[in-house]
């Protein structure tokens, strides 16, 4: 009988930021491995074009670890990362005045599933990116963490400097509005 | 065909499936090296926390002391001492006193204390006898 190889211990966040303040630059790589794609994910969900998605993860990550004194654990390590990464995409539409949605051909080409029933998916992702981009930043944002990172209210609200409830309200009127887009 | 109806969890699902492509296409170890590179380029800034020393506390006392008598000497030039000022014992030098009275005199001034002379943050316990000689004539002017 095959035996299940044990599972190696990963240090948490906490005990990784520590160590890069104290000048493990590895500890800084393992942050980054670890949320990178969460990260990615968001940006794309966001706004972030395709093409500039990687650079986008880049300056979150630089803008993150340079501010990282000012990060009290107020909320998990990934939830203030995603709210950074919210902030340098607005500040790079800003300058560029050109974010836009992913388009859909550039998915439409997926060779994963039936082919119908892809397309139908795609033609629904595309319409809930068109939605996100038309609501307020902070329903965006709170809809982003909430439905497709996952994360609590409480961590949302801490993250984006508001309370729980008021983020629940949030999330209620993004995804009233986003109904309307995606139907 | 696209429903009409949507629930909340479809919609979940959706906003889920949001940037799975451009996470897939991340290179993380590519990206994990050049934050690490943009990282030191430009070394961390550590900011200097400014901490008051306790010395400057008490220097700061002992000059506004000081200022004090002067400016009530020079108000009241025949007034009697002020209550509290350093007095040593009538016909004795300060050289005479004993580690115990010198520490005596040193607490009539109701004043932190120091000139620099060990420690800053040493009590008058602390500090020896010449340490304490030294400290009263630097009081006495």
């Amino acid at each position: 009988m095959a035996q299940a190889d044990p599972v190696a211990v990963q240090p948490p966040d906490a005990a990784l930021i520590a160590a890069w303040r104290s000048g493990d630059e590895q500890a800084a790589a393992e942050l980054v491995r670890r949320h990178a794609r969460a990260l990615a994910r968001f940006l794309a969900g966001a706004g972030a074009l395709e093409a500039d998605v990687d650079d986008v993860v880049q300056e979150t990550f630089i803008r993150a670890f340079r501010a990282l004194d000012r990060f009290r654990g107020q909320c998990q390590f990934r939830t203030w990362l995603l709210t950074i990464g919210g902030n340098v995409l607005k500040d790079a539409a800003r300058r560029a005045k050109r974010a836009r949605l992913v388009p859909l051909d550039e998915e439409i080409h997926s060779p994963d599933g039936d082919p119908h029933e892809r397309t139908v998916a795609v033609e629904l992702e595309g319409r809930l990116q068109r939605g996100l981009e038309r609501l307020p930043r902070m329903q965006r944002e709170v809809f982003l963490l909430r439905a497709q990172q996952g994360m609590e209210y409480d961590d949302v609200a801490a993250a984006l400097g508001t309370t729980p409830g008021a983020a629940r309200v949030h999330y209620h009127h993004a995804v009233k509005r986003l109904k309307e887009y995606v139907k | 065909m696209i429903r009409d109806e949507l629930q909340d969890g479809e919609l979940r699902d959706i906003a889920q499936r949001l940037g799975a492509a451009a996470a897939e296409r991340l290179d993380v170890e590519a990206t994990a090296h050049a934050v690490l590179e943009r990282l030191g380029e430009a070394p961390r800034v550590v900011r200097p926390v400014w901490r008051r020393p306790a010395w400057l506390s008490v220097a700061a006392a002992l000059l506004l002391l000081l200022g004090t008598r002067i400016a009530l000497r020079l108000v009241h030039p025949n007034a009697p001492p002020v209550p509290g000022s350093v007095v040593a014992p009538a016909g004795m030098d300060v050289n005479d006193l004993s580690p115990g009275q010198l520490r005596e005199v040193l607490r009539t001034i109701d004043q932190p204390v120091d000139d620099g002379i060990g420690p800053a943050d040493a009590g008058l316990e602390d500090l020896s006898a010449p340490e304490l000689r030294r400290l009263l004539r630097s009081l006495e002017g």
